[in-house]
């Protein structure tokens, strides 16, 4: 083969990227973006979130355990199992994954890190303060306690007075933004950051499942953060868009808490169903059976998850053939499931088996999920689930979902890479324990609620009397319960005993696997960022692990000086540009603990306080932005006779494709928006007003919206005719007509209040979001004049007018979108 | 081919999976609130013959040059969407609508 850099490197290179690459001492040691560092951190605490969601349900497995047992009053039962619900599956399972991919994404992928690492470390460090006061909470006893689906109308204010549910809603509101973040990062970097070579059939599955995964996240999560957004508005100013009595419908929360809530197990699975799909080659010394189905499968139940979410809502009277298309739905998405189960089958059929800790808990996984798969089958049949509705039933039918399919690839996980993050490997021996007392443990604590549901004990009640005759099952689960925590805590020994942190000197490829992140590796990823022509290159190009390490391949140094890593195409991986990386700072951690305290503040209404905070955390983001988009520093040699420039703007740089992820993020929240008005119309109609008001400030607000996007595009050809002054001046224009739009949006409905009804409190959701996106817009232009004025934008430094540009034109679409529906309908319905 | 028709075509056949969704589960919703009810059985049979035409042109398509990986997906990925579809709009034969 002929190497791009065949003759041997100088020996200062590797020197240079060690220097370049190494995390900061002392306290700035907090800084530190490195995606190993921050990956093991966010692994870490999504860990610890797991053991204290953990106890919590020993519990309420403890006040289980006998009937009418005290240990525990109703009061503080509630907030238990809401916590629990809530923590694990926002505060450990989602972030879990997104941590997994975080860490191990540039490695398998062969890039030097993400392509954002500031904002994986704000993601991490927002999710970790933000998490933490949230679970603090329940020492106040001020912790949330409407359950983890958090239904109205026992949630509004006059059913759950206090600060409780508000905790919910705004606590973990601002985690969904975390995760929106992790998931560009993910995005762009599985995109635009693979090997050369890496084309989308040599991809790792583990990307594939992380790249539907992320697109889930950015699909799924928009319709929990309206939902949420809807109720704090109801409790907090009394928009009645839940209230009956006035036009609403606590139903729409239901529909926009499951479509989010229902993506949301494949969006936990998938990422786990990747992970097993790198694991079991290893372990089987095989590559996968069945590559593309795999592939297929992901996508397909990626799509299909988003057509389930009624069948949480069959019992709330919804139209007979409604039930059965999602009862179809439902069913169907087995097919996918059942598709890569056969090939993890095949895979060990085919493969030697190494019978080791993470093969024995994915053994354990076939078989947990599989019947949890069964009991879903049964569950999405409409009249089996009329009778297991809200009872143990389900709670044994989704346990066996979650820790079968998230929970046991997840250890299985743990044990196959630390040898990859650390000096050594975990013990074999003891996790041949921790796999038995997790395995046999699980079976004994939730196989008895299949049952106990049967004999009809409803979920989340917290005790029973004696003579329903389910003290034996509870009890058996309880012991059950403490089995998996017995498991659990040697497993916690065994990491505390063996786990040591490692960037350059891992145990290394302890199972002979064939994917990219075991290759020799230190801070700085590779040595040389390898072309890859095949789908295991560790076992089908011979050599390589010594290639990369003596720099043979592309980008064995350092040319601009500083973090660099290729952007490749996203079809073809062929290398585009360097991407110029950033260093670590202050400005994320500033901006990620003040935005935690902005949202906390204003859950328990300390107003002022969490204004100050918003301001700060604003100021970091500014300043943070401030040092990004670097002045072109020309073309520079990769190796291979590749020259790549070091500046990209347009479709070609990961700004724009950033920036296009956060509209698809955006056009979803307001999807939601379009969606629970036209709900609230099917659901009351006769809130709608009769006469359609004028036209006047309609017409005059669409105009004046539209006319600030022909500025902004004016502005672009200022720029590309170099007259920045020109530019400042047609942006300052965009912003005066786009004020000058909204006041008429406001104008036009100064009649309305949207506390009257449910159609005043929609309407002006639509107004208060045009005037959001447009504080954010207003705000990018106001940066980007305020960077023209300092000379860093121009001609071919233009990145950061683009990013305000693109976002501009998508907020004035949604605009008149907004008053095409707020005036337009009405009058086509009237 | 670039990035967006790459990625469009190979999602094309759950694309069209969703829409089909989208649109029977909204006209069920908004006929049986509003008692149109007889309207939905042939607005689904129409539905569906579109979707079905569309999903069969996707896979015709994807399978020509089912040795390319991007075009062996999109075409099994658009049966898997025709198969889904099929199987939803099943119910209508067997089911009251509103009921």
């Amino acid at each position: 083969m002929k190497y791009p850099n065949a003759a041997p490197r100088p020996a200062a290179e590797l020197e240079e990227l060690r220097r370049i690459w190494n995390p900061p001492t002392g306290l700035r040691f907090l800084t530190v973006i490195n995606n190993n560092y921050i990956g093991v951190f966010y692994v870490s605490t999504a860990f610890t979130f797991f053991l204290l969601a953990g106890i919590l349900a020993l519990l309420m497995r403890t006040q289980l355990a006998v009937p009418e047992n005290t240990l525990v009053g109703p009061e503080l039962y509630n907030q238990l199992f809401t916590m629990h619900g809530t923590i694990m599956m926002f505060l450990f399972a989602v972030p879990a994954v997104e941590a997994m991919g975080i860490l191990l994404l540039p490695n398998m992928l062969g890039a030097r890190d993400l392509p954002f690492p500031r904002l994986s470390a704000y993601a991490f460090w927002a999710y970790a303060v933000g998490g933490t006061v949230f679970f603090l909470s329940i020492f106040m006893g001020w912790a949330p306690k409407g359950g983890w689906f958090m239904y109205p109308p026992l949630t509004t204010e006059r059913y759950s007075p206090g600060y409780n549910e508000d905790f919910w809603l705004l606590g973990i509101g601002f985690i969904e933004i975390s995760a929106i973040a992790g998931a560009i990062e993910i995005i762009v970097g599985i995109l635009r950051t693979r090997s050369p070579g890496m084309t989308l059939a040599r991809m790792p599955v583990f990307a594939w499942a992380m790249l539907i995964f992320a697109l889930m996240i950015v699909f799924a999560f928009p319709a929990v953060i309206v939902a949420t957004m809807l109720l704090e508005l109801e409790r907090a100013f009394g928009w009645p868009f839940f209230f009956a009595e006035k036009g609403g419908d606590p139903l729409l929360w239901q529909h926009l808490f499951w479509f989010f809530g229902h993506p949301e197990v494949y969006i936990i699975f998938l990422p786990a169903a990747g992970m097993v799909s790198m694991i079991l080659p290893s372990m089987a010394q095989t590559p996968l059976a069945g590559y593309r189905l795999v592939v297929l499968a992901l996508i397909a139940t990626g799509f299909l998850s988003f057509g389930l979410w009624v069948h949480h809502m069959f019992a709330t009277g919804i139209p007979a053939l409604s039930l059965s298309f999602f009862q179809a739905a439902s069913t169907a998405v087995a097919i996918p499931s059942g598709i890569q189960v056969f090939a993890w089958i095949a895979t060990l059929a085919r493969g030697r088996v190494r019978i080791a800790t993470p093969t024995l808990f994915i053994l354990g996984m076939l078989f947990i999920f599989v019947l949890g798969g069964l009991s879903g089958v049964m569950v999405a049949v409409v009249p089996f689930d009329w009778q297991a509705h809200d009872s143990y039933f389900v709670v044994a039918h989704l346990h066996y979902v979650l820790i079968g399919g998230m929970v046991f690839p997840l250890f299985a996980a743990f044990y196959y890479w630390i040898p990859y993050c650390s000096k050594n490997a975990l013990s074999e021996r003891l996790g041949r324990w921790v796999f038995g007392l997790v395995f046999v443990g699980f079976n004994v604590a939730f196989f008895p609620m299949h049952i106990s549901g049967l004999l009809g004990m409803p979920r989340r009640v917290y005790t029973y009397p004696a003579e329903m005759e389910w003290s034996l099952l509870n009890f058996v689960s309880t012991v059950g319960a403490y089995m998996i925590a017995a498991g659990t805590a040697l497993f916690l020994f065994d990491v505390v005993r063996k786990f040591r942190m490692a960037s350059e000197d891992n145990a290394g490829n302890v199972w002979n696997a064939g994917s990219l992140e075991w290759l020799p590796n230190g801070n700085y990823s590779n040595r040389s960022i390898p072309i890859v022509t095949t789908r295991d290159p560790l076992w089908e190009q011979p050599g390589i692990e010594k290639d990369v390490e003596e720099g043979r391949y592309y980008l064995p140094n350092a040319p601009t000086g500083g973090r660099e890593t290729i952007l490749t195409h996203p079809v073809s991986a062929e290398p585009q540009a360097l991407m110029r990386m950033p260093y670590p700072g202050w400005a994320p951690l500033v901006a990620a603990w003040f935005t935690a305290a902005f949202f906390l503040l204003l859950t328990v209404k300390f107003v002022v306080p969490a204004i100050v905070c918003g301001v700060i955390a604003i100021a970091g983001i500014l300043h943070w932005g401030w040092g990004l988009d670097p002045a072109p520093a020309g073309d520079v040699d990769i190796g291979g006779g590749i020259r790549l420039p070091t500046y990209m703007s347009g479709p070609r740089s990961q700004a724009w494709w950033a920036m296009v992820v956060l509209i698809l993020v955006s056009a979803s929240i307001y999807a939601c928006v379009v969606f629970s008005y036209l709900y609230l119309w099917t659901v009351s109609p006769a809130i709608w007003p009769r006469e359609a008001g004028g036209l006047a400030w309609p017409l005059a607000a669409a105009v004046l919206a539209a006319g600030s996007s022909l500025l902004v595009g004016l502005a672009n050809r200022c720029l590309k005719s170099e007259r920045p002054k020109a530019m400042a001046a047609s942006l300052a224009g965009a912003i005066v007509l786009f004020l000058g739009a909204f006041a008429a949006m406001l104008a036009g409905h100064a009649t309305l209040s949207p506390a009257e009804s449910a159609y005043g409190a929609v309407v002006y959701l639509v107004l208060s979001l045009a005037g959001f996106f447009g504080f954010v817009v207003i705000g990018m232009a106001l940066f980007v004049i305020a960077r023209a004025a300092h000379g860093m934008v121009d001609r071919v430094r233009r990145v950061t007018f683009d990013n305000a540009r693109l976002f501009w034109h998508y907020t004035v679409a949604q605009t008149l979108v907004g008053i095409v529906l707020v005036h337009g309908f009405p009058r086509l319905v009237a | 081919m670039s990035f967006p028709s790459t990625a469009l075509f190979m999602s094309a056949g759950v694309i069209i999976w969703a829409l089909h969704f989208g649109a029977l589960y909204g006209l069920t919703a908004l006929a049986c609130a509003r008692g149109w009810e007889s309207i939905v059985p042939p607005f689904i049979a129409a539905a569906t013959a579109v979707a079905v035409i569309a999903s069969l042109a996707v896979i015709a398509a994807g399978w020509r040059r089912r040795e390319v990986f991007e075009y062996w997906l999109a075409a099994t990925v658009a049966g898997f969407g025709l198969l889904a579809i099929v199987y939803e709009a099943i119910p209508v034969l067997l089911v009251p609508t509103c009921g």
